[in-house]
């Protein structure tokens, strides 16, 4: 009978309605896919136009973006390492170097921050790997561990 | 006797309530701090921050404040050894913007709570509205419909085929 269908469609109408609202509440409080990023920025604070030369005791400047889309608040500590070819740096190994430069922000989600790094070399060397490595805060163990996230330069430094 | 030893016992205690209140009132860091006391605070007030975003507060306001904490930190260790003085006027402030953290966080939690709270009545007021209008659907949509059907072919006329 026609009322019995038009009765289904509305109960449908309603149930979908339904499902959606629950959907929308459930899927605003999750991140599908939450991560970070970094991208290492030159002098213009563009992708490229890195120095690729620098006079030794003559500052290098380098801008580190980094981006938090985990779904909530997060606290990077960004650390300039300078190593050479042998520097070994990877998603699950950072940089056995002292830390020259360190860099601190918080974000919160969906938020980014641009972070100037200015870098003075004191010896001349050549393919001098300027790292930049991104550690993330974890209250759990009230201190910061390498989030896997680096990105670096290589440059010559020349005497002066 | 165990009136005498009770009154003793509290006179100890408050003894040592006496001694214990100049550490417990103190402020956060007695002379602004070293920039690792201050790392340390900071990153004791980002767990905060973080547990309170759980919540469901907005955290914005306090993220900004904590940002301008280290950035306090950090131009005072640039001239921690230029300048002793001015490094430790930037600690204290920074010190102070901690604070002022620390202080922000229980009513930026409340309202947090508040908000999570008003999202789950609003949903359950929305499900049991679509509920009640599946029921009046089911118990009355056939009388309704055929009372609209009535209503708007009123003036149709049956004629012999």
């Amino acid at each position: 009978m026609i009322v019995d269908k038009i009765r289904a469609v509305a109960l449908a109408g309603i149930i979908i309605l339904g499902l959606m609202t629950a959907g929308q509440f459930w899927l605003e409080h999750r991140v599908a896919e939450p991560f970070s990023e970094v991208s290492v920025l030159g002098p213009s604070m563009t992708i490229g136009g890195y120095p690729s030369t620098v006079s030794a005791g003559q500052n290098a400047s380098f801008f580190v973006r980094v981006s938090n889309h985990e779904g909530h608040v997060a606290y990077y500590d960004v650390r300039t390492k300078v190593g050479d070819m042998t520097t070994v740096v990877n998603q699950t190994a950072w940089a056995d170097l002292p830390t020259s430069l360190d860099e601190r922000v918080i974000l919160v989600d969906g938020e980014n921050s641009t972070l100037p790094m200015q870098l003075a070399f004191l010896q001349p060397a050549n393919d001098t790997k300027v790292i930049f490595e991104v550690w993330v805060f974890n209250s759990a163990v009230n201190g910061f561990q390498y989030s896997g996230l680096w990105g670096q330069i290589l440059l010559n430094v020349t005497a002066p | 006797m165990p009136s005498l030893s009770s009154r003793r016992l509290l006179a100890v205690m408050a003894a040592v309530a006496v001694l214990l209140t100049p550490f417990l009132s103190r402020p956060l860091l007695a002379d602004g701090g070293t920039p690792d006391q201050l790392y340390s605070e900071i990153s004791a007030a980002f767990g905060r921050v973080s547990v309170v975003q759980g919540e469901g507060g907005n955290v914005t306001g306090v993220v900004r404040l904590l940002n301008q904490a280290l950035a306090l930190v950090e131009e005072g260790a640039s001239v921690q050894g230029s300048d002793a003085a001015q490094a430790q006027t930037y600690y204290q402030q920074a010190e102070d913007v901690v604070r002022s953290v620390n202080a922000q966080l229980p009513s930026v939690e409340q309202q947090g709570l508040a908000s999570s709270r008003s999202q789950l009545a609003w949903l359950a007021a929305t499900m049991i509205v679509l509920a009640l209008a599946g029921a009046l659907v089911f118990r009355f949509g056939g009388r309704a419909f055929w009372a609209l059907w009535v209503r708007t072919h009123h003036d149709w006329v049956v004629r012999k085929a």
